[in-house]
């Protein structure tokens, strides 16, 4: 007794047909994003601060003012150091009042600090957050619990205050570098989470037992089938960090505990602009321009990033 | 001459043996199928032959796979055989391949993993052969596209190139055809049936689907709860069931030669 199953006669080969319904999602991100005229906009501007901070010496020379050169003749000493007119073909933004310093310079010396300062953090957040959220998603068990209560703890602790007493405590020389490593120590938790929560559910699909059962190690599983799953999440995650580092650092020179002066920074310009705000207004302004815009432009971009790798908003 | 020998084979959570002492050979080159209902228990006999049981799983009993006592091994050596010399194949073949990978990539790095030495270039010749060989029209230009841009059966051939690609003494089949609809599943089981007689692996083919076994299977293990209710040749099983459980899970199929009449459930469910 045999049981028919129906169509077995079906030749081989005939229902090779390509299944092409799910949108490539990779392709083109960036194509899709320069298509947009507001993303574009975004990127142009980042990639503009960008080139400032790269080219800042070059750039001064081209401007004429180093950033910490004073010019007595482009402020009234009898008047207090009131600025003599503001934007001019030689000092292009003005200068500082009381000192006469270039502020054009400055901000291109700014961009540096504010840069360098928010890319470092936003590298070692990233670095930390994905390996302890892998490890702990992955892992489970008593690993998951004691990095999960790192976490906890980290998000719990009043942040800023401890930023303010740990930075004005401790000696002010590698105030850049001590930055880095407090907003780094406190930020990679919120990558964490949401990298350990995706692995978990992850590592219950049917693609990573199958790796298992064909003899891939661990790591093997951990990196080459997990990790390139998180791209998109972890893509999204860093260009929203970005710009909250950089309002992280230009509040805590603010603060007076950010980048020591006389090293310019954006924040630290704005600090000192508090002063003169009912005389020369445009020592606010400028600063604070560049930093809002360059804020607003990594949050739209990272908006739209999100909305092209995501098209299903599934994040 | 036996390739696998599983003898009181028996899985623990908790307090429940959801597999139960349970004994089966397999031939080399031979199939042997292994009928159940859902919660009988064939799929974690699988994956206790894999050694990929949940952790609050315990094993005990003996099975042993061409000399080597598969219940002793580090896990390090069970890493080397798994894939290499037992390979698997799922349920889904959608979920079982990761969709940032081209299926070239996949089957490559199963083969490379295996293979220390071999070259980008030779395993991803390797992988064009297996796809070649599980007829995947195109192979050599297939090999760069994603897991979405194939359909469900051809999915499944991917899965079983991937599986072929080492060349395995056992391959283990865990309701290959399920997730696919009849006609790609008649294709699924004429594959595996040609990859067991080209490459002279043996195969064990888990199913709930007695017409799946009785077209390819040689031994048949049916079980319930736990335990092997009747073994033997697929034709005597097919032909006289010994067991009432056998009986009436044959009755429970529909026949297309039958008139119409009102399926017949088996009574009971899962302890």
């Amino acid at each position: 007794m045999t049981i028919p199953t129906t169509g077995l006669t079906v030749p081989a080969d005939s229902g090779q047909e390509t299944a092409g319904t799910t949108p490539q999602l990779r392709a083109s991100v960036l194509r899709t994003l320069l298509r947009d005229p507001v993303a574009a906009a975004c990127l142009a501007y980042i990639v503009l601060v960008l080139m400032m901070a790269a080219f800042a010496p070059l750039i001064v020379k081209v401007s004429g003012w180093d950033p910490y050169e004073f010019d007595q003749s482009a402020i009234d000493a009898n008047m207090g150091g009131i600025p003599l007119g503001g934007f001019s073909g030689s000092h292009w933004l003005g200068v500082e009042p009381g000192t006469g310093r270039d502020i054009f310079a400055r901000i291109v010396y700014g961009a540096r600090a504010s840069m360098l300062i928010a890319i470092s953090a936003t590298v070692l957040t990233t670095l930390l957050g994905v390996v302890f959220g892998l490890l702990a998603g992955y892992f489970g068990g008593r690993t998951d619990m004691v990095i999960s209560r790192v976490m906890e703890f980290l998000m719990a602790f009043p942040a800023l205050i401890f930023m303010i007493a740990v930075l004005s405590a401790l000696p002010a020389d590698d105030r850049q570098y001590l930055l880095v490593v407090v907003i780094s120590v406190f930020g990679w938790p919120y990558l964490a989470r949401i990298v350990r929560g995706q692995t978990m559910s992850l590592k219950q699909r049917e693609f990573v037992e199958a790796a298992v059962a064909s003899g891939a190690s661990r790591s093997t599983v951990v990196f080459t089938e997990i990790l390139p799953n998180l791209r998109s999440t972890i893509l999204v995650m860093v260009t929203l960090a970005v710009p909250g580092y950089i309002g992280t650092e230009a509040g805590l020179s603010f603060l007076g505990v950010g980048v020591v002066p006389p090293t310019p920074s954006w924040g630290q310009m704005i600090a000192s602009s508090v002063n003169w705000y009912s005389v020369v207004p445009l020592y606010f302004v400028v600063p604070g321009t560049f930093l809002a815009l360059l804020v607003l432009s990594f949050m739209v971009l990272g908006d739209r990033v999100r909305s092209v790798v995501d098209p299903k908003g599934r994040s | 001459m036996t390739l696998l020998q599983a003898k009181g084979l028996t899985v623990t959570f908790g307090a429940t043996n959801v597999v139960d002492g349970i004994d089966f050979e397999v031939r080399p080159g031979g199939t042997l199928g292994i009928v159940g209902e859902s919660g009988s228990g064939k799929s974690m006999t699988s994956l206790a032959i894999m050694g990929l049981l949940p952790s609050s799983a315990t094993r005990a009993g003996s099975i042993d796979f061409a000399g080597t006592e598969l219940t002793k091994v580090t896990e390090r050596q069970m890493r080397a055989i798994r894939g290499d010399r037992i390979a698997m194949v799922f349920q889904d073949p959608l979920s079982s391949l990761n969709p940032y990978y081209t299926v070239g990539t996949q089957i490559a790095e199963a083969y490379r993993s295996h293979r220390s030495g071999v070259s980008r270039k030779a395993a991803r010749a390797a992988a064009i052969e297996a796809m070649d060989r599980v007829h995947i029209k195109d192979a050599g230009k297939r090999v760069d596209d994603y897991p979405h841009q194939f359909s469900g059966g051809m999915r499944q051939r991917v899965m079983i190139a991937m599986a072929l690609s080492t060349e395995p003494e056992l391959i283990i089949a865990d309701e290959p055809t399920t997730a696919l609809d009849v006609t790609v599943q008649a294709q699924i089981l004429d594959l595996l049936a040609e990859v067991r007689r080209d490459t002279g692996a043996a195969l064990i083919l888990i199913t709930h689907d007695l017409a799946v076994v009785s077209e390819v299977a040689d031994d048949l293990i049916v079980m319930r709860h736990g335990r092997v209710v009747e073994t033997g040749t697929a034709e005597q099983i097919f032909s006289d069931p010994q067991a009432p459980y056998t009986q009436a899970l044959l009755d429970a199929v529909p026949r297309i030669d039958d008139s119409i009449g009102d399926l017949r459930p088996v009574p009971g469910g899962p302890a």
